[in-house]
């Protein structure tokens, strides 16, 4: 089956309209859509907010709430004239599918960020819209909720939207471990209260124009997986039977490790139109 | 026209507009099997006993319960393959000869995600590797793995 090819095109600057951004307009962000929830999976799942880990814990969760800020549209801005062919990724990019590309240092990269890599060093992703969050979502209990406080309009100029970005400033999580093959032998408390700058993104591939419907709206999925402890050894971690992390400073262990899956965690982002 | 002619001719006539083999995309090549089971494996405790995966087989694997089990992956030269799994999270790493964990991240398959919801990228040298499953809540896990080129695929 032969790869669909598409390009994004992004030229910034050379229409011939005189739109420029913040220009009210084309589109309007007529509502949008927060959901955010934990959802281990079937291989983790051990039922009533219990979690396995990939080193054989078992974690009784009693919280996990994550701390959030805004919820960004983004655009690329400063550059001009980039190409970018997920049939032909770039140089140190393997296949590409699903709004990202297998990078060879082993990590997924999103279509954004390679178009942002490859529009130079003068290129930012910058926020078109951002709606107001700024609150701590209880991933336990689930999250629905409305956004409806956008800045600096719900009135979208011609850009071309190229991922969600939803600011996180803290993760806390509470629970208690326990061997999962031999519970008898010990349990430890898991306190984290771990501050953190880690925006959690989402592929975008939205061009506004006269030929996109003008009423639009935003959902955003956020599902917390059961990977979120992998790799850590909760006993070796733990002092007097309890594992805290208050800091996001690197000397702390287990602390890289815990950015690390938390940053792997990846919302669906979706754009509709009202139509 | 006879029903039995018209029906043979119908696989000709695909064949003559394909031209050649085509090679069809590995992904969609794995939806299309993920029901099947060509083969069935039990996982092994410890790495030296470890069962092989075979290449392009549709594989149910039981898991070791309660710990992590090990298959092996033999790679004859430098290829680039695809690992897809019906249930994500019970793949937990993938260990060369050098005793180094390689697996990268995985992602789903797009074309069929529910199905499986997971797949990585392995651009593997010659040699031998384990491929470690679980711990995991589930009994067992279908995986397949296959050439990222494509897979040689008959339209006739």
């Amino acid at each position: 089956m032969g790869r669909p090819i598409l390009w994004i095109l992004l030229s910034l600057g050379a229409s011939a309209c005189t739109f420029t951004p913040g220009n009210a307009g084309f589109a309007t962000l007529a509502s949008a859509q927060l959901t955010a929830a934990h959802a281990p999976g079937a291989a983790r799942d051990l039922g009533d907010e219990g979690l396995l880990t990939s080193e054989g814990y078992a974690v009784k969760l009693s919280a996990l709430r994550l701390t959030v800020g805004a919820l960004h549209l983004d655009e690329l801005q400063g550059a001009s004239d980039v190409s970018f062919d997920p049939a032909n990724p770039p140089e140190g990019y393997g296949l590409c599918h699903g709004d990202h590309c297998h990078a060879d240092t082993g990590e997924l990269v999103s279509y954004a960020e390679i178009i942002a890599e490859l529009a130079g060093e003068d290129a930012a992703l910058v926020p078109v819209v951002s709606l107001t969050v700024n609150d701590t979502l209880d991933l336990l209990a689930g999250e629905d909720r409305a956004l409806t406080e956008m800045s600096p309009s719900a009135d979208l100029p011609m850009v071309d939207i190229l991922q969600a970005r939803l600011e996180v400033s803290a993760l806390h999580l509470r629970g208690v471990a326990t061997r999962w093959d031999t519970p008898e032998a010990g349990a430890w408390d898991l306190v984290i209260d771990l501050p953190l700058s880690a925006p959690l993104t989402a592929a975008l591939d939205l061009s506004i124009d006269r030929d996109v419907d003008p009423l639009l709206s935003l959902t955003l999925d956020l599902l917390v997986d059961g990977t979120l402890l992998d790799d850590l050894d909760l006993e070796a971690l733990a002092t007097d039977g309890v594992w805290s992390v208050t800091d996001a400073e690197a000397t702390t262990p287990g602390v890289d490790t815990l950015l690390d899956n938390l940053s792997k965690q990846t919302p669906s982002a979706e754009i509709q139109t009202q139509r | 026209m006879n029903r039995h002619l018209l029906l043979a001719l119908v696989p000709l006539t695909v064949f003559t507009a394909c031209g050649k083999e085509t090679a069809e995309d590995p992904a969609a090549h794995a939806c299309e099997h993920v029901a099947e089971a060509d083969a069935t494996l039990t996982a092994a405790a410890d790495g030296e006993s470890a069962p092989a995966l075979g290449e392009d087989v549709a594989t149910v694997v039981t898991l070791t319960d309660g710990a992590t089990g090990y298959v092996s992956i033999t790679v004859e030269a430098d290829e680039a393959l695809l690992l897809f799994a019906d249930t994500a999270d019970v793949i937990t790493g993938l260990w060369d000869e050098a005793d180094a964990d390689i697996l990268p991240e995985g992602g789903p398959n797009e074309l069929c995600a529910e199905d499986l919801p997971e797949h990585f990228d392995l651009d593997l040298g010659a040699g031998t590797y384990l491929l470690a499953l679980g711990p995991a809540a589930v009994s067992e896990v279908w995986l397949m793995l296959t050439p990222a080129e494509g897979h040689g695929h008959d339209h006739e």
